[in-house]
């Protein structure tokens, strides 16, 4: 198990290296090489624009990483404060904070995204901000549920009776038992996220070529499958990233890797 | 209002009428009118079967009832001087001062009773500073001094281990620790060796007879092992069904028994044959 999280750790160190090396313009169109096979000049090959893949893979590596980024401190900046709050005070506040979770969550966070993204275009933190939202409902339920359980333990009641004000009764006996266990979602939804960018990108409404996603690419190239590399690139990119999020914060494999 | 039990004098705990219910259209009784009065220095094991009522009562006594339970009676403290303090009625600020300076209480499983994420260390140096100011030096000092009394002589190791890295054995006495460090006179401990082996039970039990001898504690000990209770406690008290069906000393107990058997209550009978 240690083995694998050091390969999934490797996989994003080589990546964050790799693709933060000096690359060419990604919006040079040259007609004279287009959809050239990887040579020293363009390390992934050309498409069918003449514009170095390689430029591509790494501006579209930069804007997944980022919505990455937003949408989970978007997510865990409201969902675990608000399921701590509505776990521990329960009664009205808890009413209030789950009916507003519940109203979030029968909205599919991929619709929503999509509707946000028509109107204010899709940029990295538009739609790393609109999944984040929607998505912190999963968080509020979890972390609520985890808190109830945290709360019955004597260690905690016996800091209710010491009269410890509560915001240091959550930060120091609840929010530890609550973190352990929210990583093992936070792998999944960071790689939910990546996936979900990856398809807004892909039905269309990234179609600005002067700033690549992976999603667009695949996209672009959906019909050119007599050059599959066009393809393979950002289907690796994307799922090489999904699954190194998943591995590394799954604490089980963390546990057994120590 | 400023008594002698912040000062850890003796103290004296008289429960009257205490019962509790489940809220609702409902309730359900858990706990039904029990009284008990504890002098300094007596210890008073309860003994009953599972479910019968025992731990319930701790939990009413000292406050650690969930919100959805409805607790009426009245708990008070009584110092040297005579001076009555009332537990369940007290705010917030008040019952911390009571609970740290009159009852120290220590519960069935300590896994549950230390905090997971936080060292030995760090939690036997919090209980400490309720009680008194102290530099980091002196936390450690205690400390170490703490775990000693208790047998576990590798204190410095352990004090930077956390307790699922500790043996249950090991755990409870480090409960057993925080419970004894804060000096306070009446001590209340929920079945605390009932997760243990024979070897460490009795290793317990005698620290708790040990502890309590030194500082002139009262005990109030719950327990459905009657040999044990038989072996620290000076009186007993019979929980059935939510209700005290026996109390007295254990050779009352002993003697009601003997003169009329025909009254004898599973447990007291028990008790008589141990």
């Amino acid at each position: 198990m240690r083995i694998r999280l050091m390969v999934a750790a490797g996989i994003l160190g080589v990546m964050i290296l790799a693709f933060s090396l000096p690359h060419g313009d990604p919006s040079a169109v040259d007609l004279t090489a287009v959809l050239q096979p990887p040579s020293q000049a363009h390390p992934l090959g050309t498409d069918d624009l003449g514009r170095d893949v390689w430029a591509l893979m790494a501006v579209g590596f930069w804007r997944t990483l980022t919505v990455v980024v937003t949408a989970s401190l978007t997510s865990v900046l409201i969902g675990v404060p608000l399921g701590l709050i509505a776990g521990y005070s329960r009664g009205a506040v808890n009413a209030i904070i789950m009916t507003a979770t519940d109203l979030t969550m029968i909205i599919p966070t991929f619709v929503a995204a999509l509707l946000v993204t028509a109107v204010v275009g899709l940029t990295p933190f538009s739609a790393g901000l609109v999944l984040g939202l929607f998505g912190a409902g999963t968080y509020v339920n979890q972390t609520r549920a985890l808190t109830l359980s945290i709360r019955s333990y004597d260690y905690v009641r016996a800091e209710v009776l010491l009269a410890t004000p509560t915001v240091q009764i959550l930060l120091r006996h609840v929010l530890p038992g609550v973190a352990g266990p929210l990583m093992r979602y936070f792998g999944s939804s960071a790689s939910g996220t990546i996936l979900a960018y990856a398809g807004l990108a892909f039905i269309g409404l990234g179609v600005d070529t002067t700033v690549p996603d992976w999603g667009t690419m695949l996209y672009r190239h959906r019909s050119q499958i007599d050059h599959p590399l066009l393809l393979l690139w950002p289907t690796l990119g994307i799922f090489l990233l999904a699954i190194v999020f998943h591995i590394l914060a799954d604490p089980a494999l963390r546990k057994e890797g120590q | 209002m400023t008594i002698g039990i912040d000062h850890h004098g003796p103290v004296s705990l008289r429960v009257r009428g205490l019962s509790v219910r489940t809220r609702g259209d409902s309730p359900a009784l858990l706990l039904d009118d029990v009284d008990l009065d504890l002098a300094p220095g007596q210890r008073v094991g309860i003994v009953g079967h599972s479910g019968a009522g025992k731990s319930m009562f701790l939990r009413a006594l000292t406050g650690f009832c969930p919100d959805s339970l409805d607790v009426q009676g009245s708990v008070q403290l009584i110092d040297g001087s005579g001076e009555i303090q009332e537990l369940l009625t007290a705010d917030t600020k008040q019952r911390r001062r009571l609970a740290t300076g009159a009852m120290a209480i220590s519960w069935q499983n300590a896994l549950q009773s230390l905090n997971p994420y936080q060292t030995i260390s760090r939690q036997l140096g919090a209980t400490l500073r309720l009680h008194r100011q102290l530099t980091a030096d002196e936390v450690r000092s205690a400390s170490l001094q703490w775990l000693a009394s208790v047998g576990l002589s590798d204190g410095a190791g352990l004090l930077g281990s956390y307790p699922h890295q500790l043996s249950g054995g090991m755990r409870q006495r480090v409960a057993i620790a925080m419970t004894m460090c804060g000096g306070q006179p009446i001590v209340v401990a929920d079945e605390p060796t009932t997760a243990l082996d024979m070897v460490s039970q009795a290793e317990c039990i005698d620290l708790y007879d040990r502890l309590c001898a030194a500082g002139a504690r009262s005990l109030l000990y719950v327990s459905h092992d009657l040999a044990l209770v038989g072996r620290l406690c000076t009186s007993v008290m019979v929980i059935q069904d939510a209700r005290v069906v026996e109390s007295g000393s254990i050779d009352q107990v002993r003697t009601r028994e003997s003169s009329n058997p025909g009254a004898s209550t599973r447990f007291s009978g028990i008790l008589l044959a141990s």
